[in-house]
């Protein structure tokens, strides 16, 4: 905790890593910001071997370690909601950040419901716990989606940090063979915001496998 | 009438309310509980941000978020719930952006990254580490025995809960040596460690408040502190009492000086 250290200038050129573990959605969603952004990550994915916590913003990989964490030159921080925002900012193009705050609003809602709902829908059906309750949340919340989507391009309009947030689950829910097809929408979105990321997200060892090992990795 | 209008009715007084007011000052109305951390937050950075709300008691003993005239406007049931005109909006990671963006005070988020991303963490750091033990105290002291009048607290998970917090209370209480406040200016930092601190007194765990010098010091400055807007209102004062809870009362926030 409180893995911070003095931030120089030059550090700014300097190499990101990411430390994060293997099917963490946490870890996930910095990735596919990282995609969309375009900002080249060097990032090492502890062992899923650790357990991995689907609900919260970040975890423990041990008593010293929190995934994810973003490391730059002299510059350290952890957690989901630090480390998107400090790649929003070192990425390409203007902040997702919406100006306008009824946007706003409805981006943090989806943040909302992801963390306080989809999250624990999502590691019961990751761990092969889901309960036919959690199985028509989850259809609640993905046909929410693709209502949304048929009006709008990105969750809630212009593109938000709404996007790799619901995207992440998204992702999990597809490893453990959740068939979008029955989200059109949905899946179209999918495919427009790889497109934005310039291709799939194709990250080696970031599939559901309790058999994945700890390895270093590039995105973007 | 929708069930904001029902439960915090925003009478005929105060700016806004003869409707040629400006974008900024429309009025606001929360739906939520008062020993719920989450609520208390969104009072607190609204009176920060000098944004007029009119507060009213979401029955959750009783599951009024799971009932339809809530469910109709928040189909997954979260709250707090917000609503401005003709805009509704649930959870407080929501409430708490929209009222910095609408409100008259500089932003509660720094602009620099190294400041905002320190911010996310601390404030990640209360989501993740305090608020469930703490949420637990709450259950324990103050929800099960006030829905239950024979309810016995479970000491065991009370004494649990207290013991599971030292460790994060000590890295608060570490990253305040040298700063007013928990990153060195007021952030919305503040405002989630504000509501859970003040929740953790009143679960007769303020002994883990007063043990720590940084953090006692912080909290007792946050009960003179004026507002991030300018306006004349402590946030602070608006943070309910054990009377409040008991009466399931929350404050509203007011503006005199507009």
């Amino acid at each position: 905790m409180g893995l911070f250290s003095i931030f120089r200038k030059k550090d700014v050129n300097q190499e990101i890593e990411l430390t994060g573990i293997t099917g963490h959605i946490a870890t996930l969603k910095c990735l596919i910001l990282a995609g969309i952004k375009d900002v080249p990550l060097r990032t090492t994915l502890a062992s899923y071997e650790v357990g991995v916590d689907q609900v919260n913003s970040y975890q423990y990989i041990d008593s010293s370690k929190i995934a994810p964490t973003i490391k730059q030159g002299g510059f350290t921080v952890s957690g989901t909601r630090a480390v998107l925002t400090y790649i929003d900012i070192r990425g390409k193009g203007p902040s997702l950040t919406p100006r306008k705050a009824r946007i706003l609003g409805q981006q943090n809602y989806w943040v909302d419901v992801c963390i306080e709902v989809l999250g624990p829908v999502t590691q019961a059906i990751t761990t092969g716990t889901a309960t036919n309750d959690d199985k028509k949340l989850l259809n609640k919340i993905l046909t929410s989606l693709n209502n949304l989507l048929s009006e709008n391009l990105y969750i809630v309009g212009p593109m938000t940090f709404a996007d790799p947030h619901v995207a992440a689950y998204i992702h999990a829910l597809g490893c453990s063979g959740i068939d979008m097809m029955s989200y059109p929408k949905v899946a179209e979105w999918v495919k427009r915001l790889e497109s934005d990321m310039g291709g799939p997200l194709e990250i080696e060892y970031f599939h559901m496998d309790p058999s994945s090992h700890t390895s270093a990795n590039q995105v973007a | 009438m929708d069930i904001f209008d029902q439960h915090a009715p925003m009478g005929n007084e105060g700016y806004g309310s003869s409707g040629d007011m400006k974008k900024t000052q429309y009025m606001l109305q929360l739906l939520g509980t008062p020993w719920d951390a989450d609520t208390l937050k969104c009072i607190i950075a609204a009176a920060e941000q000098g944004m007029e709300v009119h507060s009213g008691y979401l029955d959750v003993l009783n599951n009024e978020q799971d009932l339809e005239p809530y469910r109709s406007i928040f189909e997954f049931g979260t709250y707090p719930g917000l609503k401005e005109a003709d805009y509704n909006l649930a959870g407080s990671t929501g409430i708490l952006a929209f009222i910095n963006a609408r409100g008259l005070g500089f932003s509660l988020t720094p602009k620099n990254v190294i400041e905002a991303a320190k911010q996310d963490f601390w404030v990640d750091v209360a989501v993740t580490e305090a608020t469930p033990h703490i949420n637990i105290l709450v259950q324990e002291t103050i929800v099960k025995p006030m829905d239950d009048s024979s309810y016995s607290s479970n000491k065991s998970a009370i004494d649990k809960a207290r013991t599971n917090l030292e460790s994060v209370l000590n890295s608060l209480d570490t990253q305040l040596t040298g700063n007013p406040y928990i990153i060195g200016k007021y952030t919305f930092a503040d405002v989630h460690w504000t509501a859970l601190i003040h929740l953790l007194v009143l679960t007769d765990s303020g002994h883990l408040v007063s043990q720590r010098t940084q953090i006692n010091r912080w909290y007792s400055s946050l009960a003179a502190r004026k507002s991030n807007c300018g306006q004349d209102i402590v946030s602070f004062s608006l943070l309910p009492t054990m009377d409040d809870m008991k009466q399931k009362k929350l404050s509203s926030v007011k503006i005199d000086d507009f």
